[in-house]
């Protein structure tokens, strides 16, 4: 019966999300209409893929073991989230406008623009993807636990993986991002308002509400309530007091820089409504990733569903609660992975046809749509392949990704605001940048002890800003600088005209 | 849209606020202050009491500058 239950649910959820893609196909073979949905999506649109990607399935598993094993430091989340928000409202308006302007659709081309560097571009393309490869590899994870939850184990783990890759490889294939975005908008609602119904009703069920459950988390170990967090989950010793600052200025600087979220940018139609989004956002990442976080560290107060990994201590305790709460929460699960998942498997291929092969020969629109699906179907069953091999924590794999994705932030940033930054300084930076953090990732990937708990890639992040503005002084800025700031000022109305 | 005297008033108060609340996020001597289990505020421990209190508050910074863009014409 339960059975029968859990399945239900799904069915209902994946009918849905299907029907709403099926309503909504590619309106004409083109890169445009494929890679950015023709520029054509409205605030609630992009509110809604920026909450569905930012929120992955993996928040179930990794930042929930986080919690259960070092208390709540895992509500780095919410800062960064909140700053990388200012971050975006910032960039959005000059991004959008070189986008429209010049058809950009990833950061490498931006910086092909910006900097008349095709070198550059398919650097940019190319190191976001390698980067970012690994985050699959946690949804593909939180997919296959859901999977594997929701038919209490008569679909085992990989099998669990592969049918939801199949999924998400198919819709986009179908319809590209004009399919993520919509997919996003459907999972987005779902994620949000279940999710916090979830976890509100979850701690009142368990612990009597929020504040009996941290009164059961300080009398087992007070640590768990302050940062670092309990030393224990850190093996035995918590990093330096610079390891919390340091995971939230990671993630704020790095958070649009990622392939799935930069492209964003450019679906929308305006930048009045990637702004607008700006409503709504803040305060679900405060509200419903709380929820999410302090209930993570409540579960840490009850051993008997964290026997075993710890990863799955919150699935664990409301799966206790029957098999209603196990459908919803592996929708919630489910919902958090396709909708990350489709947007980088996406993205991937966007950038790989756009800033690794298009630079380097001619081809059709029609041609670059075609490649970009193949790439999909490999790049997503890559990324399933590798999922079921043997990979660090969740949250190890995050942090190390961040610290390399974080290097390109300064050639976006200050290019975006500083006329004499130039294509030596962004090449130079950038080189530095990644190739520093590549020394941290293979020596101390998750933090530095002599550096009181700093993360590597923060230092290289720091280097990386001087080398950018002592080389702005050494070369001229290129040319058409004077032209691309003239588009960032421009009105968005003013842009149609010229189009 | 030539930004007023009035508007860039608006821009420094949103401006230094989330800087002060980000101040006592990140830097130590400054976070030191908030990062305590003692007192309890409203239920919460109290660094989870601050959480809420900075994380409302920069929320509400974020959507008071897209509001005063918005009635500005500056978006």
């Amino acid at each position: 019966m339960n059975y029968v239950i859990t399945l239900g649910m799904i069915g209902i959820y994946i009918a849905g999300l299907c029907y709403m893609i099926y309503r909504n196909p590619l309106p004409k073979q083109d890169f445009e209409e494929y890679a950015v949905g023709g520029r054509s999506f409205g605030w609630a649109f992009i509110t809604m893929t920026i909450v569905g990607t930012w929120y992955p399935g993996s928040l179930y598993i990794g930042w929930a073991q986080m919690g259960v094993d070092m208390g709540i430091v895992n509500t780095y989340l919410i800062f960064y989230t909140l700053g990388s928000l200012f971050v975006l409202y910032l960039i959005a308006g000059p991004l959008w406008k070189v986008g429209k302007r010049y058809g950009v659709k990833t950061m490498g081309q931006y910086f092909q623009i910006r900097y008349n560097s095709k070198g550059l571009r398919t650097l940019g393309g190319f190191a976001a993807l390698l980067i970012e490869f690994p985050w699959i590899v946690t949804e593909m994870l939180a997919a296959g636990y859901a999977m594997q939850a929701i038919t209490y184990g008569k679909i085992p783990f990989n099998l669990g993986m592969t049918i939801i890759a199949v999924i998400f490889i198919a819709y986009i294939v179908f319809a590209g991002m004009r399919a993520v975005i919509i997919a996003d908008f459907y999972q987005g609602w779902m994620y949000l308002l279940t999710g916090l119904v979830m976890f509100v009703v979850a701690a009142y069920v368990f612990f009597g509400g929020f504040g009996s459950m941290f009164m059961e988390v300080r009398n087992l170990n007070a640590e768990f309530l302050k940062i670092p967090g309990a030393a224990a989950g850190w093996g035995g010793e918590a990093p330096g007091i610079l390891f919390w600052p340091s995971l939230i200025l990671m993630g704020i600087a790095g958070a649009y820089m990622w392939p799935s979220l930069f492209a964003r940018i450019f679906a929308a139609s305006s930048t009045k409504e990637i702004k607008a989004s700006s409503r709504i956002t803040p305060f679900v990442a405060v509200i419903f990733a709380a929820a999410v976080m302090w209930f993570a560290v409540g579960i840490s107060a009850r051993p008997e569903f964290n026997e075993g990994d710890s990863a799955y201590a919150m699935v664990n305790a409301l799966s206790s609660l029957g098999p209603v709460a196990v459908a919803v929460i592996s929708v919630l699960i489910l919902s958090g992975s396709l909708s990350m998942m489709d947007s980088m498997v996406s993205s991937w291929a966007i950038v790989f046809v756009n800033d690794i092969i298009s630079p380097y020969t001619k081809i059709s629109s029609k041609r670059q749509t075609n490649i970009s699906r193949i790439c999909v179907i490999v790049l997503g069953f890559g990324g399933l392949i590798v999922s079921m091999q043997e990979l660090p924590t969740i949250f190890q794999m995050v942090s190390r990704m961040y610290q390399g994705i974080v290097q390109f932030f300064p050639a976006v940033v200050l290019g975006l605001f500083w006329k004499r930054g130039n294509k030596l300084s962004a090449w130079a930076a950038t080189i530095v940048g990644l190739v520093v953090t590549g020394i941290f990732a293979f020596t101390q990937p998750d933090f530095v002890p002599a550096l009181n708990g700093m993360q590597g890639g923060l230092l290289a992040l720091a280097i990386n800003f001087v080398v950018y503005i002592v080389f702005a002084f050494v070369a001229k800025p290129e040319k058409n600088t004077e032209e691309v700031f003239a588009v960032q000022r421009m009105k968005d109305e003013e842009l149609e005209a010229v189009k | 849209m030539k930004k007023t005297g009035k508007s860039k008033v608006v821009y420094w108060i949103i401006g230094i606020v989330v800087i002060v609340v980000f101040a006592f996020l990140l830097i130590p001597p400054l976070f030191n202050l908030i990062n305590r289990v003692e007192p309890w505020v409203i239920g919460l421990p109290f660094f989870a009491f601050m959480e809420l209190v900075c994380g409302l508050i920069i929320s509400a910074m974020l959507v008071l500058l897209y509001g005063v863009q918005q009635r500005r014409g500056e978006l």
